[in-house]
């Protein structure tokens, strides 16, 4: 156990998950001794590996694949003592992808001990905390990082976050505060596979604009969480570094890349639920103080999601329920949006078959409301054996070519590049000189005809990069155009 | 969730023996006297085998725990329960708070995602996990006025003296137009029930064995074992390990313990 947590517990590489790994061999010891020390030991294994087949219909114009497997697996110790007031957990991911390396991601998603008495509960170590009430993807769920390996709902997989939580249940509520040691960077795709960035991140270049990135500061938090009647509602404070980071060019073109800063912010987070009759009326928003766009400071502002749901009984004379779930996403930084739920409506309708073998069916439309942008994804999973469990998901998307022309992508000569150049408005005037010096040198040796490879690379690059956000900012899932694919999953639990 | 079970099994049937009242007043007595028959045991832990049997004879098991703390005179009954198999599900939770005047409130815990998630459904007629049990059969269709009674006849079941009580769910959600039970007259246990559908059909029919005295004071069934003449599937459910009176604590039903539950 040992190995594996010193092996590659964070990709972080500062100090303050140092500590926390400290944190976690502790914990290990604790679990050990009281292993060796109590008679009823009470612990227990399970886990959990699967196999991702996914074929691609159509070309991209980012890579060759036609194909992808991917496999991955989970695993969870589960100790208690003290009646169970007393418990450790222990659980690692690990993903391995046939083609993408960012994608082989190995986390400790879980090394927590959780003591609990009548009115309050310690929590410490590693673990997973979702806030938020909608289904895809909440605007206050802040305390883990995103784990783009496993895919882009946020719900899929959240990198383990050490921390210390205290919570306080009492007659007006529960209360938590939690103290966050070890930051997490995000973890992205790569450019092999598919969807692919269309260059990859530079690791090397992320920074912490406010902070030490090997001394990053403590974040800290605190939820409260009550309900009345028919009405449940939270509220919570963040203060600390950002999950999302600003992303923007690395202006290094031997090797163009996305740099990635991460800058404190503050988070004021409200969620409301009020039930009706059999329906679930939800909204949740997030106001953000201090978050960085394009390394520019964004102006305060209100991530919001509304929701409804309802659940149907017996559809057709059938053993079949529908619940259906109806989101609306409002982000008001719209296009500067870092993520693509900046004014969209998630409709899902969801089957389950109430048979012996948890068959369900899952139809989930996200439209964007301005822009002519619809991703439809239908899953389809049933239960096998005992064991197996098989999960088809086809993802559709239905979004305008974007309208970036074939020959910028083929810039031979200094017009193109010149032209390309003097297109860029996200850059700001310095870093415009600053691309057109060494352009400019470089095109003088060449005789203002390019020919060396790295120069070639840059532009593509950079057409590239245009592509990827900045020059369409409205037509973000542009990029993703050619990513429709059906995905076929097996997975066997232990 | 045990609590609930018991109580919908006893609510239907127990019979007192007055005599000046007429076949609806004895069964709405029976059932009052019923309702408050399991009351004070305090709280209980238990576990769970559900047996599903298809047309071909396969079984699919799903087993759970499940701990219950009973109401008191300002707050309803709380119930966990956490499944164990199959793998795919294990650490799914669900928390009720049970109220006499609304609908319960009830919360899921999918271990997958680590998220609380509310439930509201109207649907108490669907179902259960996929058993031959719906919600309803299993607690989840409220108390005593939810229903209208009716003693029918006095009636010997597998050498045991009975009374047969019929009960008219007033709910239109419910899944059923009657319910006829079979009553010991000794101990007021319920060994059978039939089952009506909206079409007056008989539909399923519900056979209880294996009655285990606990503490002295509380029978428990330990082998609730359902017949769906229409699809004919069957399912069986087992309890196990049941204790009373362990010291539960209403806060040990809260999100923070779904959350955690095992």
């Amino acid at each position: 156990m040992t190995l594996l947590v010193t092996s590659k517990i964070f990709n972080s590489r500062s100090v303050s998950s140092f500590f926390s790994y400290i944190v976690c061999i502790g914990l290990v010891g604790i679990s050990a001794s009281t292993y060796a020390e109590d008679e009823e030991y009470k612990g227990e294994w399970s886990s959990l590996i699967g196999f991702e087949l996914t074929g691609y219909p159509e070309e991209s114009d980012n890579s060759d694949l036609t194909s992808n497997v991917s496999t991955f697996m989970s695993a969870e110790y589960y100790y208690e003592w003290n009646d169970g007031f007393d418990s450790f957990t222990f659980s690692p991911r690990l993903r391995l992808d046939q083609n993408d390396t960012n994608r082989n991601t190995f986390d400790i998603s879980e090394l927590s001990w959780i003591h609990v008495e009548d009115s309050w509960e310690l929590r410490t170590g590693v673990r997973q905390i979702a806030w938020g009430l909608a289904l895809a993807q909440s605007p206050n769920d802040i305390i883990n990082q995103t784990n783009l390996a496993e895919g882009f709902s946020s719900n899929n997989s959240k990198l383990g976050q050490p921390m210390i939580n205290l919570s306080l249940v009492r007659d007006w509520g529960i209360l938590d505060f939690y103290v966050l040691a070890g930051f997490r960077e995000q973890i992205f795709f790569g450019t092999e596979a598919r969807p692919g960035l269309p260059i990859g991140i530079d690791e090397d270049a992320t920074t912490f604009p406010f902070e030490d990135r090997f001394f990053q500061g403590v974040d800290y938090a605190v939820r409260w969480q009550h309900s009345w009647e028919s009405v449940e509602w939270a509220v919570s404070y963040f203060d600390g570094t950002s999950r999302s980071p600003s992303l923007n060019f690395n202006f290094d073109l031997s090797s163009p890349g996305i740099a990635a800063a991460y800058y404190p912010v503050r988070q004021v987070g409200l969620e409301f639920l009020y039930i009706l009759d059999g329906w679930i009326f939800t909204l949740e928003g997030a106001v953000v103080d201090g978050q960085f766009q394009r390394d520019i400071e964004v102006d305060t502002y209100i991530s919001s999601v509304a929701g409804i749901e309802s659940s149907f009984g017996g559809l057709f004379g059938t053993n079949i329920d529908l619940i259906l779930n109806a989101s609306f996403y409002y982000d008001q930084r719209q296009n500067d949006i870092g993520t693509f739920l900046e004014h969209d409506l998630i409709v899902s309708f969801i089957f389950p078959f109430n048979d012996e073998y948890d068959s369900r069916v899952i139809l989930a439309v996200i439209s964007d409301v301005t822009d002519d942008e619809n991703i439809i994804s239908l899953i389809a999973e049933r239960r096998l054996t005992d064991s197996w469990k098989v999960g088809i998901t086809a993802v559709y998307f239905d979004v305008e070519q974007l309208d970036v022309p074939q020959d910028i992508r083929d810039a031979q000569t200094a017009e193109f590049i010149e032209e390309l150049i003097s297109d860029f408005d996200f850059f700001g005037e310095s870093d415009l000189r600053r691309i057109i010096d060494s352009f400019g040198s470089i095109l003088a040796e060449n005789n203002f005809v390019i020919q060396s490879d790295p120069v070639q690379n840059a532009v593509n690059s950079i057409a590239e990069l245009q592509e990827f956000a900045f020059q369409q900012p409205s037509n973000k899932l542009g990029l993703l155009e050619s990513e429709s694919s059906i995905t076929i999953q097996f997975t066997h639990f232990f | 969730m045990l609590k609930k079970i018991f109580a919908a099994v006893l609510t239907v049937f127990l019979v007192t023996t007055a005599w000046a009242e007429t076949a609806e007043e004895k069964g709405y007595r029976i059932a009052k006297e019923a309702g408050s028959q399991g009351d004070g045991y305090v709280d209980s832990v238990s576990k769970m085998k559900m047996i599903l049997i298809n047309k071909k004879g396969q079984e699919t098991v799903r087993e759970m725990k499940s701990k219950d703390i009973e109401g008191t005179d300002t707050t309803g009954a709380k119930g966990l329960t956490v499944f164990l198999t199959p793998k795919d599900q294990k650490g799914t939770a669900l928390l009720n708070h049970a109220h006499s005047d609304k609908a319960d409130d009830q919360w899921l815990y999918l271990p997958a995602l680590k998220r609380v998630k509310k439930i509201a459904s109207k649907n108490k007629s669907g179902p259960f996990l996929g058993s031959e049990f719906s919600f309803e059969d299993l607690g989840g269709a409220g108390g005593l006025d939810k229903k209208t009674y009716k003693w029918i006849k006095d009636e010997v079941l597998n050498g045991r003296d009975c009374y047969v009580l019929e009960a008219y769910p007033k709910d239109k959600n419910s899944g059923y137009t009657k319910q006829v039970s079979w009553i010991d007259k000794e101990d007021f246990r319920a060994y059978k029930v039939e089952y009506y559908d909206r079409k007056h059909s008989h539909l399923k029919t519900m056979t209880i064995t294996e009655y285990e005295k606990h503490n002295d004071k509380w029978w428990r069934p330990g082998n609730m074992y359902m017949v769906n003449h229409q699809t004919h599937k069957k399912t069986r459910i087992l309890f196990s390990e049941t204790k009373f009176g362990v010291g539960l604590t209403a806060k040990q039903f809260t999100k923070n313990s779904l959350s955690r539950a095992r």
